[in-house]
């Protein structure tokens, strides 16, 4: 499952620096904190989503880490689902030290034996238990919500429900993901639920979707502004983060949250088995926890907190979904029915 | 003022060459060496593992993804419409690049060397870049979408985005420089007297370019439809950027069975499929050259 | 007149590249033009063939203008330098292509191939390619090629510049006779003077895009009308002579081997005036002299056989004269004797400045 934040995937600045960082890292003055300057010289490689996302990243968590620690750490641009595929490449020898996903493979990293438990990562403890993985293995630092991103001038009431996609008035201006994008995967699980469906009765969601077969389907977050620029795409099945991206490029773009609920998309990290930087990388996910980072990435992104400690400011707050709104999906079951899934879409949906 | 032109001959210079190489057995051995190494190391092998893994269905050897590719219509679909962007686009970028390439090749102008350069121009943008361009053209409110819409062609709302026909035209732009880079050369090699003796024997100029220069132009021709339909049928980036979810192919196949769905089995037994696709194209293409030198020869 | 080519030109922006070319041709006449590269020669058979539009000027043939048509309605038949052989049709299939493209009969297709086949000496090769054939055959080939059309003019462009010496000067007499039984009106080009003598009825001798004589191989060898012409045929040595008296159209020249006396016309040659005098190596007397007496030292001789040629320094400054003798009469000369030179005013060809 791809991820959706693959906006500037070859993003050449960021592999230029994580090549800088692999040759002359060492030489890197270390600024260290009096407290934790035991990783100076340390190089710490982690996945990451490239463009502008990867840098608002680098600067609330890897940037104060390095500079506390005196380790120099770089973000590897990678959509999620192919940083699964390079992990299971290289296990055994892994030469990135962690990861980050959007689409739920730190679960399949997980069983397929290619992670390592975290350790000494005391922001852990503010996590609530269903945002991290009960061996250790895996975290949550940030929550995406999705819900409906729509055009304000051409829907002037903010949609209610996903029941709206199929208002006759918006036939021909409605747009959706692909189900290899994991927004995609979401919408169709969602409008399951939504016509008395649900993970485990998917008919009525592809009953729905079948219906919208004729709109247009995109496959990446970069089609948004392309989309939503020419003004006859009027709503799309997105996410907070994406739609205040597109509206802060200028177009009248706002995201709804549906009454049926927001899907979480757990942003999360973990650490490949074996990796040489382990110890470093454990302390970069306890900033990536940190209060600061997650309020540094939710005033970037509009990404929700996964510490309970996390006080997001009020006017952040309203423009995020709350933890009521937010639908808990079932991933491991999503997970299960990828495959089978995705080939009745291809066939039924594309086609 | 003065004498006579010289008439001395100038002293022979015709003797034998200092010394004929004296070829070592060995010697083509090495030299051929290098590149055998690197092509069996990065490409005979992964291509076998390839083809092995093709074969596992979890811990045991099977010929099951085949068989799920062979029993099922939506796959055949696939191969289809993935053959049928390489034909098209095939046709396409002959129709458009044989006469390009003519031209340039039999230009004498000193402009022809700097058109010869804008025409290969955009191999130098990558394929990624040129199909992100196509996609602002191809957007409903696009240039050439809209373009199409003002000629009458489709009926609004209509975009290419999204469509097959997007792919076929972003790719033979793409693949264009490719052909008219084959055809040139092609062309070059050919003396144009040879028209111009059919012409002075009584062949109309149309019917000397038919019955000599194209003639002897097949193989060539042959070669670049080769080129471009073997890229066509296996490119990525312009069919995933351009068709999206919808104009699925072999290569977009594959990308999903390995990066979103995990099933590298079946991916390798898709890329297998497509390689053998290849290769008979291949063999028959040498085939047909092979026939093509019993009668006849370049110059 | 067969061919009449009246003030023929071609401008390429400010370049001329033929100027003024005139020339009628007789039924049967074969006349070759003779210059160096970029002399134009090319350039006027291709607006003969039809390849390149002339910029003025016309072309008739058999009372026939030939200047505003296409190369394939204009009934030439041209032999290319390269032979131009369609490397992917056998011998007879080339042989073929004007009878094919003019829609004659199988059958008379066939009788008319097979007798070019034979004329040609190319028997037993009719179904080979042409990378199959030696440089001979091929020419060979080239020429049953426009032949066998019957063409109203034949057009060859150095057409034995890719022989070996050897095979040159029997395949010239060869197509030459050819050319006379078939009655054939023919140009040919060609940058080798011996190759237009040997052939040709008539010689072009071209210089920079114009015409500087034309003649027969004889008028062009001993009566050269410009010091061009008589430099580019054949060797040449030139005298600067001063013009001591003239007496109504008798000059008295003085000049490095002495004084001559020549019949002129025209205004350059009045006393007092610097002309150029040109003699042809073979019509120089050279003889044994005293050391004393004679006008220069032998500097080298080259032996050929057949004949032989002398260099020899003139005592008055560094100016060398090429002698030319019989092989066998060499007695008495050798390097670095002093001799003395004569020519007979006859064979004095005098040219203003």
């Amino acid at each position: 499952m791809s991820s959706p934040w693959n906006i500037d995937q070859l993003d050449r600045r960021a592999f230029m620096a994580a090549l800088a960082a692999v040759g002359a890292g060492s030489l890197l003055p270390a600024s260290a904190e009096a407290q934790g300057a035991d990783f100076k010289g340390r190089q710490l490689l982690s996945s990451g989503f490239g463009g502008s996302t990867m840098d608002i990243i680098q600067k609330a968590a890897f940037d104060p880490f390095d500079a506390a620690t005196g380790a120099k750490s770089t973000q590897v641009p990678m959509q999620s689902a192919a940083a699964l595929a390079r992990m299971k490449a290289e296990a055994g020898n892994p030469q990135i030290d962690m990861y980050q996903f959007s689409g739920g493979q730190e679960a399949q990293a997980k069983s397929e034996g290619l992670t390592e438990p975290m350790k000494s990562v005391p922001n852990l403890a503010n996590v609530p238990g269903g945002l991290k993985d009960p061996d250790g293995h895996w975290v949550t630092w940030a929550v995406i919500a999705e819900g409906i991103v729509y055009n304000k001038d051409k829907i002037p009431t903010p949609p209610t429900s996903y029941k709206d996609f199929f208002k006759p008035e918006y036939k021909g201006h409605i747009a959706f993901p692909a189900i290899t994008n994991g927004f995609g995967m979401d919408f169709l699980v969602m409008l399951a639920r939504t016509f008395g469906g649900g993970e485990d009765n998917i008919e009525p969601g592809f009953a729905a979707l079948a219906k919208l077969k004729n709109e247009t389907i995109f496959k990446a977050a970069s089609d948004l502004p392309g989309l939503f620029g020419q003004g006859d795409i009027w709503i799309i099945p997105y996410d907070t983060g994406n739609a205040f991206k597109t509206a802060q490029s200028g177009l009248p773009v706002a995201f709804a949250t549906p009454q049926e609920g927001s899907p979480a998309v757990p942003i999360t990290s973990c650490i490949a088995k074996g990796a040489k930087n382990a110890d470093v990388a454990n302390g970069a996910i306890n900033y990536l926890l940190k209060p600061e980072a997650q309020i540094a990435i939710a005033q970037g992104m509009r990404w929700s907190a996964s510490n309970v400690n996390t006080k997001l400011p009020a006017e952040l707050a309203s423009e995020i979904p709350a933890v009521s709104q937010l639908a808990q999906l079932d991933r491991a079951k999503i997970n299960a029915n990828r495959a089978a899934w995705t080939e009745r879409w291809n066939r039924e949906i594309a086609r | 003022m003065t004498a006579a032109r010289p008439v001395l001959d100038a002293p022979g210079t015709d003797g034998a060459a200092a010394s004929s190489p004296r070829l070592i057995p060995y010697v083509p051995v090495l030299l051929f060496a290098p590149c055998f190494i690197i092509y069996a190391v990065l490409f005979i092998w992964p291509q076998l593992s390839l083809l092995a893994t093709s074969f596992v269905d979890g811990n045991q050897w099977s010929v099951a993804h085949y068989q799920r590719f062979l029993g099922d219509g939506y796959y055949w679909e696939l191969l289809g419409r993935t053959l049928f962007l390489g034909v098209i686009t095939t046709v396409i970028t002959l129709v458009l690049g044989l006469p390009v390439a003519y031209l340039l090749a039999r230009m004498q102008s000193r402009w022809a060397g700097f058109l010869l350069v804008i025409t290969t121009f955009p191999l130098l943008v990558s394929a990624v870049v040129r199909s992100f361009g196509w996609m602002v053209l191809f957007f409903r409110d696009g240039l050439v979408s809209k373009l199409v819409v003002a000629l009458g062609l489709a009926s609004p709302p209509f975009q290419l985005m999204y469509t097959m026909s997007g792919v076929v035209i972003a790719l033979a732009q793409v693949l264009l420089p490719l052909m008219v880079l084959t055809l040139y050369g092609v062309f070059r090699s050919i003396d144009r007297d040879l028209e111009l003796a059919a012409m002075s024997l009584g062949a109309r100029p149309s019917l000397a370019l038919w019955l000599v220069t194209l003639r002897l132009a097949r193989g060539g021709i042959l070669a670049g439809s080769l080129l471009v339909f073997s890229l066509a049928i296996s490119t990525f980036a312009t069919p995933s950027l351009v068709g999206g979810a919808r104009a699925h192919v072999m290569s977009t196949a594959i990308y999903e069975q390995t990066i979103e769905l995990l099933n590298w089995p079946f991916a390798a037994a898709l890329s297998s499929i497509l390689l053998v696709f290849v290769l008979v194209l291949a063999l028959v293409y040498g085939r047909v050259l092979e026939g093509r030198g019993q009668t006849e020869a370049r110059p | 007149m067969e061919i009449v080519i009246e003030n023929l030109a071609k401008v390429y922006g400010n370049a001329h590249a033929v100027r003024d070319f005139s020339v009628t041709i007789a039924k049967g006449e074969m006349v070759a033009l003779l210059g160096p590269s970029g002399c134009g020669k090319t350039t006027t058979l291709r607006m003969v063939a039809g390849f390149i539009k002339p910029s003025a000027g016309r072309i008739v043939v058999r009372g026939r203008d030939l200047t505003g048509l296409p190369p394939h309605k204009r009934d030439t038949g041209l032999v290319f330098q390269n032979y131009a052989l369609f490397p992917h049709l056998t011998v007879a299939e080339n042989i073929a292509f004007g009878l094919r493209r003019r829609g004659v009969p199988a059958a008379e297709r066939d009788t008319r191939v097979a007798n070019m086949i034979a004329t040609m000496q190319l028997t037993g090769l009719a179904d080979r390619l042409p990378r199959q054939l030696s440089g001979g055959q091929q020419q060979r080939v080239a020429v049953a090629r426009a032949l066998v059309i019957n063409p109203s003019i034949l057009l060859l462009d150095e057409p034995f510049s890719n022989l070996d010496a050897k095979l040159r000067e029997s395949t010239g007499l060869e197509l030459r006779r050819i050319q006379r039984e078939l009655g054939l009106t023919s140009i040919f080009v060609t940058h080798d003077q011996n190759e237009a003598m040997a052939i040709a009825d008539r010689i072009a001798v071209m210089n920079g895009g114009a015409v500087e004589q034309i003649g027969s191989a004889v008028d062009i060898y001993e009566r050269p009308r410009t010091r061009f012409v008589a430099d580019f045929i054949g060797s040449a040595n030139f005298l600067s002579a001063t013009v001591e008296a003239r007496d109504g159209n008798v000059v008295t020249l003085r000049h490095g081997l002495g004084v001559s006396v020549l019949p002129v016309e025209g205004q350059a040659f009045d006393k007092g005036r610097s002309v150029t005098l040109m003699v042809r190596p073979e019509c120089v007397a050279i003889h044994p002299a005293a050391a004393e007496a004679g006008l220069g030292t032998i500097e080298t001789i080259s032996y050929q056989g057949s004949s032989a040629h002398i260099f020899v320094k003139l005592r008055d400054g560094d100016r060398t004269m090429l002698v030319e003798r019989h092989g066998r009469e060499l007695a008495g000369l050798e390097v670095g004797k002093t001799v003395d030179l004569n020519v007979k005013a006859q064979d004095l060809t005098l040219f203003a400045a």
